[in-house]
């Protein structure tokens, strides 16, 4: 029932037959069933460019993962979960310390998984809403689905948690939460954004020290509960992980940057930005996808071929969607050229080496030199920089209906945008977890306004 | 003329005497409420603490949606909205605003308050856990608001100082605690309403005066016998019990019943513990406003709070607790499912919880639901 998706998701023949009696148990634990294969199928060709190979790939990546994850306790010795915002190389060398660990971005992983390819989420958000992250109440939804995941019975539950709470404090609720209903072990991240207006790029050392010390207290944790211990090389290779992921990821970003036609639709680059917070169970396929996609969209540069049409308005687009291809494909689709999305570009303050030595210490500064993690005047800095920097024609800012804080900057940045640089800003509110938190159609209603305001501020 | 009375005239007076020490040079510091900012600090920096405290208006609230998107808690929004409203004088007399930040909420405060106004935003972090690094975080954080206080006033925190504020302090929080304490009884002599007004009004009035009002009005309670309560004894929580926003007493009275003891992380002045006068004072403020001090909802874990509300609900006779919950304050609202489970199994008590955004519409299905609560708990 499911060969095609799989094929659409590059797998080849031989190796779908091999993984068969893996992905009929898992599908049955997720609840995926015939006609999901049909609609998984209508989406990956609408939503995706299939005649890139690197974005099969990656696909393929995104496909193994949701196949792993209901496996897991049945796969693994131990079984650890986390989630964004959980700094993305410590959970990878945690993944490092043996092969009989599994560690997983439940959360990421069902939502690109069931959210984007099979669009079968809700009845996991409702299992969260159901569990105590009630409906209407502005819960993070990648929470809503961490916590359905498991008390829905689709994903098993773990031996240990280890609950972010430095960026944003919904997780270490949520984990609470399930910690004290089912009677799991959970171990708190805990940390405080507490740096001055203005204060960013300067990061204060006591903030760094502490999430650092916090940092290396999870991975005390999962040395106890799993039995092995934290060597030198894995650290460095959870590090490696990350950043090699994310250079090249970084690398299309500034092509598409500069490229006049945008060459490749970020619905694609979409697929590779959530692999930053999630260990991968196969890395160099990712790398291999990442790779594949950087010459694939070099070589539709150099013959002058884009997605959208050669002088399109550029804009800024504040958000990428984890469970959402077809936003992307829609602002496209009327014409306008997301340059950057979120926070994908990095600015070069941002790209300065951490002065950190100690290991923990140097992850936690590179994340907190991100302008927007840092603070609200830090994500109005990284704002100004790129329009600085890349001179676009406007911006879609949007605030994401359950994420206190990414959203609280966003009217600011608006203000600036107006102020500073006078450029049409639309304020989109959507959710980057949850697709029943907007409408689709309204919101393709106001972009396709706000395009031809566009055009025709271009055109005059 | 009585002690109630005496603090009305205060409270009636203290805008103009705020303004007027102002316009004398004297620094107004205005800080949010949650029990992580030492006023014996500010007080001993010679500058006047005022806590931002105000709510249950819907006006600041729809106001705040001009700056903020709508999903931060409904008291946070309030305080970026009286600023922006200009119609709460004490908002536009604030010098410096400190933020202990605890929460995405109030963090959002901070940030907006930085960028929309011209005040000077000292923010200072509050550590989610009690371990030791928690603590010395804390503590670091209120050796750089000393720093801070005593640039912007431009007078040194010395230790005589600070240890007579503490010391008044001290005695504001014993006095509360005694009169509190009072509400254990049958006939407790001050309503449930009555002390949140005056935990509120301590949270701006001249603190000696204060002090001295207090002395005298325990005494006049120590006299007096209330009522007798015929319903049930209620315990109150939640994260935010502001000041303005008095609407479930009335409705708990009407429909039979009494609020006889409360647990707020913001809002009710905290009056269990005691700062030490001795020894390094700023070590002795940390240690009991961050260790000694119940955790809120958004501590991970926090399942002491739970424990600490049991106590009080033994204590005071309780017999169910009504949890007033605020929009979008996610920590708390995550914390209902297992802290309902808890108090069930550990106490049998029964819990309601009501929710507000500071809206006039929530009256009346606010009320149906108390009356039908107080009546199940008549019945059982
Ligand atoms: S609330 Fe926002 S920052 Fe926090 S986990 Fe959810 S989406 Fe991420």
């Amino acid at each position: 029932m499911y060969t095609e998706v799989f094929r659409l998701c590059g797998y080849e023949d031989d190796e779908i037959e091999k993984e068969r009696p893996r992905i009929d148990k898992a599908f049955a634990k997720l609840g995926l069933e015939k006609e999901d294969m049909a609609r998984a199928e209508k989406r990956l060709q609408e939503n995706f460019d299939l005649g890139l190979q690197g974005v099969r790939k990656l696909l393929h990546v995104w496909m193994d993962e949701l196949i792993a994850l209901p496996l897991c306790r049945e796969e693994y010795k131990t079984v650890i979960y986390s989630d964004w915002p959980l700094p993305g190389p410590m959970v990878m060398a945690i993944q490092r310390m043996s092969d009989d660990i599994y560690v997983g971005s439940i959360g990421e992983v069902l939502n690109l998984g069931m959210g984007i390819i099979f669009d079968k989420l809700t009845p996991i958000l409702e299992a969260g809403e159901e569990a105590g992250l009630g409906v209407g109440k502005s819960h993070c939804a990648l929470w809503q689905t961490h916590i359905g995941g498991i008390t829905s019975g689709k994903i098993p539950v773990p031996d240990l948690m280890i609950s972010p709470n430095w960026y944003c404090d919904q997780p270490a609720h949520a984990d609470q939460l399930l910690a004290e209903l089912y009677d799991i072990p959970t171990v708190y991240m805990d940390g405080v954004l507490d740096d001055q207006w203005g204060q960013w790029p300067e990061i204060s050392e006591h903030m760094i020290g502490y999430m650092g010390d916090q940092m290396e207290k999870c991975i005390k944790k999962a040395e106890e509960v799993t039995g092995y211990t934290m060597t030198e090389e894995a650290r460095q290779g959870g590090l490696q992980d990350t950043f090699a992921l994310y250079l090249n990821f970084n690398t299309i970003v500034e092509m598409m940057a500069k490229a006049d036609p945008q060459p490749i639709s970020h619905a694609d680059l979409n697929l590779a930005f959530w692999m930053f917070f999630t260990p991968l169970r196969k890395k160099e396929l990712a790398m291999d996808g990442l790779a594949t996609l950087i010459g694939e969209t070099k070589a539709r540069i150099e013959k002058g071929e884009g997605v959208v049409p050669k002088g399109a308005p550029r804009i800024y687009f504040g958000l990428r969607f984890a469970i959402d291809s077809a936003i992307f494909k829609m602002v496209e689709g009327l014409g306008l050229s997301p340059q950057v999305v979120f926070i994908d570009w990095m600015t070069p303050l941002e790209k300065t080496p951490p002065k950190s030595t100690r290991w923990a210490d140097l992850v936690m500064e590179a994340f907190l030199r991100r302008g927007v993690v840092h603070s609200a005047s830090g994500a109005i800095e990284y704002v100004k920089t790129y329009f600085k920097e890349w001179k676009c024609d406007g911006a879609i800012l949007c605030w994401p209906y359950s994420c206190r804080p990414y959203t609280q900057p966003v009217m600011m940045t608006k203000k600036m945008l107006k102020e500073e640089f006078n450029v049409p800003v639309l304020l989109l509110e959507a959710d980057a977890y949850d697709t029943r938190d907007y409408s689709a159609g309204q919101l393709r209603t106001r972009v396709e306004t706000f395009a031809e305001l566009l055009r025709m501020k271009k055109a005059a | 003329m009585d002690a109630m009375d005496r603090l009305k005239t205060h409270m009636d007076g203290r805008l103009r005497e705020l303004t007027k020490k102002r316009s004398e040079g004297v620094k107004v510091v205005g800080y949010a409420p949650g029990g992580y900012m030492p006023e014996e600090m500010v007080y001993a920096a010679g500058a006047i603490p005022v806590c931002l405290i105000r709510g249950g208006d819907h006006e600041p609230v729809a106001e705040s949606g001009a700056y903020i998107p709508r999903f931060i808690d409904t008291f946070c929004r309030s305080q970026i909205g009286y600023r922006m409203l200009e119609d709460e004088p004490i908002y536009q007399l604030v010098d410096l605003l400190i933020v202990p930040i605890t929460d995405q909420n109030m963090r959002a405060v901070a940030e907006t308050w930085s960028f929309y106004t011209d005040v000077d935003v000292f923010r200072h972090g509050v550590p989610c856990n009690k371990e030791e690094a928690g603590y010395q975080y804390y503590l670091g954080g209120l050796l750089r608001l000393k720093d801070k206080l005593e640039s912007f006033t431009g007078n040194k925190i010395e230790d005589g100082k600070l240890r007579e504020a503490i010391e008044l302090w001290n005695r504001m929080r014993s006095l509360f605690k005694e009169i509190s304490l009072l509400r254990k009884g049958k006939r407790p002599p001050i309503s449930g309403e009555e002390f949140a007004r005056l935990s509120h009004a301590s949270l701006i009035a001249d603190p000696p005066v204060f002090v001295e009002i207090l002395e005298s009005l325990l005494e006049e309670l120590k006299k007096k016998e209330g009522a007798e309560i015929a319903g049930p004894r209620i315990l109150l929580t939640g994260s935010t019990l502001a000041m303005g926003d008095y609407k479930v007493f009335p409705l708990v009275q009407g429909a039979g019943a009494e609020i006889v003891i409360e647990e707020f992380a913001e809002g009710i002045r905290e009056y269990w513990n005691n700062v030490e006068p001795n020894g390094n004072l700023i070590e002795a403020i940390a240690e009991t406003y961050f260790k000694k001090r119940v955790p809120p909802a958004w501590f991970s874990p926090s399942v002491d709070r739970i424990d600490f509300v049991l106590d009080l609900a033994k204590d005071f006779g309780v017999e169910g607790i009504l949890w007033y919950q605020l929009l979008y304050r996610d920590a708390y609202d995550m914390q209902t499912p297992y802290f309902e489970k808890m108090v069930k199994e550990k106490a049998d008590l029964r819990m309601l919880k009501v929710e507000s955004d500071y809206d006039i519409s929530e009256r009346g299905p606010m009320k149906t639901r108390i009356e039908a609560f107080i009546e199940m708990l008549g019945t059982r």
